[in-house]
Order: structure tokens, then sequence, then C-alpha cells
């Protein structure tokens, strides 16, 4: 037998919307219990269209 | 005539007949045949000849050129888009090559696959095989790369906008990988990915397959092995199209290891 305590926060953006922490997004956003959340935000397609494109852009270092 | 001679001598006709066309044939035939096997066989001979007289001196001149395969000892490659005329699977062993920045960058691809042999030698694989824009023309599937990758420090856009690519082979190592844009936009517009495998426990910055939703199973585990335990570590983030399917074992081993799922 054995026990497993899984312990995570989960985010989960409204219909229409997506969550973006500025370098990537989708609509659900799993992470441990610890991670902070507050560097997710919710934002709209548009918005969300507009950072995967400038992280497409973003060049070399 | 009786009924029989008549038989007879239209049999005997009918024989006459065969006969003469038969040598009329011939008399036709042979000398075109002539004609052209020997025209056939002194152009065959000529090129032949020729191909073979070439080689020898080529391998045999002193003082002057030969050709010799300058790829083994190229530090920096890069093609131009005219790479586009090639239709054949390629394979460039570049064990030299520090830098493969931009390879391949705007090259529209028409080969089935590029193998590409690479030593720890080098450390740059940014915007290898990348496009300048959704790349909508290519038909290339697969690229493999093999040989140490441990010593790679940046898969920077290295695949993106590369619609047409299924399979991504070799061990991908990201040990060396240390900074937020190593790999950013790595696999950017790779609608088609379905394999990509990297070294277990190497990947320690965000990585994302967001544009990917046919990544077959044993792929998807691999990524998630790929994903060092940063316990006690800067959380990063590893990012699935919304459509690829985790089980809860598999969300539940990347949250331990300390990333964020995002889908």
């Amino acid at each position: 037998m054995r026990e497993e305590i899984l312990t995570q926060r989960v985010l989960i953006a409204d219909d229409g919307y997506f969550l973006t922490n500025g370098k990537t997004s989708g609509e659900v956003a799993t992470m441990p219990i610890d991670a902070d959340a507050s560097v997710w935000r919710e934002i709209t397609e548009e918005e969300k269209i507009a950072i995967d494109k400038e992280n497409s852009e973003e060049t070399e270092e | 005539m009786t009924l029989a001679e008549e038989v007879r001598e239209k049999a005997l006709q009918l024989k006459q007949d065969f006969d003469d066309v038969k040598e009329a044939g011939y008399a036709e035939g042979y000398p075109k045949g002539v004609v052209d096997g020997e025209a056939d066989g002194y152009n065959k001979g000529k090129t032949d000849g020729y191909n073979e007289g070439y080689a020898d001196g080529l391998a045999n001149g002193g003082g002057g050129s030969q050709a010799v395969d300058l790829f083994p000892y190229m530090k920096i490659v890069q093609f131009d888009s005219a790479f586009s005329e090639i239709t054949e699977p390629q394979v460039f062993h570049l064990e030299q090559v520090i830098s493969l920045n931009q390879t391949f960058y705007n090259s529209r691809l028409f080969c089935p696959k590029i193998t590409l042999y690479i030593s720890d030698k080098c450390t740059n694989l940014q915007h290898t095989f990348r496009y300048g824009h959704i790349d909508t023309v290519s038909t290339i599937e697969e690229i493999e790369i093999i040989g140490d990758t441990s010593k790679i420090t940046t898969y920077n856009q290295a695949f993106n906008y590369r619609q047409s690519i299924k399979r991504i082979l070799g061990a991908f190592d990201f040990s060396s990988c240390t900074v937020a844009n190593s790999t950013t936009a790595m696999f950017g517009n790779c609608t088609s990915l379905q394999e990509f495998y990297p070294v277990a426990n190497t990947i320690k910055v965000a990585i994302s397959f967001a544009n990917s939703p046919n990544l077959i199973p044993a792929c998807k585990q691999a990524i998630i092995n790929g994903l060092a335990d940063l316990t006690g570590q800067t959380t990063q983030t590893i990012t699935f199209h919304k459509d690829v399917v985790l089980s809860e074992e598999q969300k539940a081993t990347i949250t331990l290891k300390n990333w964020t799922l995002v889908q």
C-alpha cells in the first residue's frame, strides 16, 4: 500500500479567456501548491495572440 | 487439278510467302540493328570510359585540387535558401561545427529528411531550422541530430514555424541550457510534431509544445521524464497543447518536480 498526497493549485481561466505569466499562456495552469500564483493573470484571446507573437519574435541573446 | 493437289500447291505458296516475308524483314532489320547497336555501343563506351578515366585521373592526379568532402572541417554552416532545390534525404557530418546558428534559416526544405552528425564542439542550435514565418510550403518531415548535445546552450527557435516536421529525432540534452530564452519558441508553430525525445532530467528552463497537438504517448512521457527536478528552485513552466491528454499521474509527476503545467 502506498499513500500519495498531491497538493496542487489549479488556475482555470474563465470561458473565452486565457492565463499567462507573460511568457506562455493557456486555459489551465496546474502548479505546485507553494508556487507563486501571482505571476499568472487572465487575458483575452487578442492579448494571448500578441504575447505568443512577441515570444516567437524574441530572438538571440 | 485435284483438291489434294490444289491444297498442296497453296500450302507451298504460303510457305514461300512466309519465307519471303521473313527474309525481307531480316534484310531490313539487320542493317538497322547494326547501326543502332553501333551507336548505342559507342555512346555507352564513350560515357563509361569518360567516367572511369575522370575518376582515375582525379584520384591519381598530383598538384591539382581534389574533390574532398569539406563538411567535416567546417566550424559554421549556413545554407542559402536555394537548398530548396534538393529533394533527396541529406546527411551532413558536422563534427567540427561549433555553431548551427541559422544553418537552414528561411530555407524551403523539400527533402524528406535531414540528418546532422555533430559532436560536443557544437554549442548553438539557435534558429537552426527556423523559417521566417509560418512555413506552409516545405515538405520535410524528419530531422535527426546524432551526437553529443550536452554542450548546446541554446535551442532558441530551433524549429520555429516548421509546420511539416513530424519527427525530431536524437537525444536532446538540455544540461547546458540555463538561460531563460534558450528554449524560447523552440517548437513554435510545429503543428505536425509527433516525436521529440529529450534526455531525462536535463530540462531546467521553461519549454513549450503549445502548438503541437499530435505528440505520441512515448514522446509525451519522454518530455515529462526530461524535466529536471526543480525542488527548492524557481518553478518553471511546461506548456502542452490543450488537446494533449495527460494522465493524473503524469500531471502529478510534473508538479512534484516543481513545474507548472500549462495547457
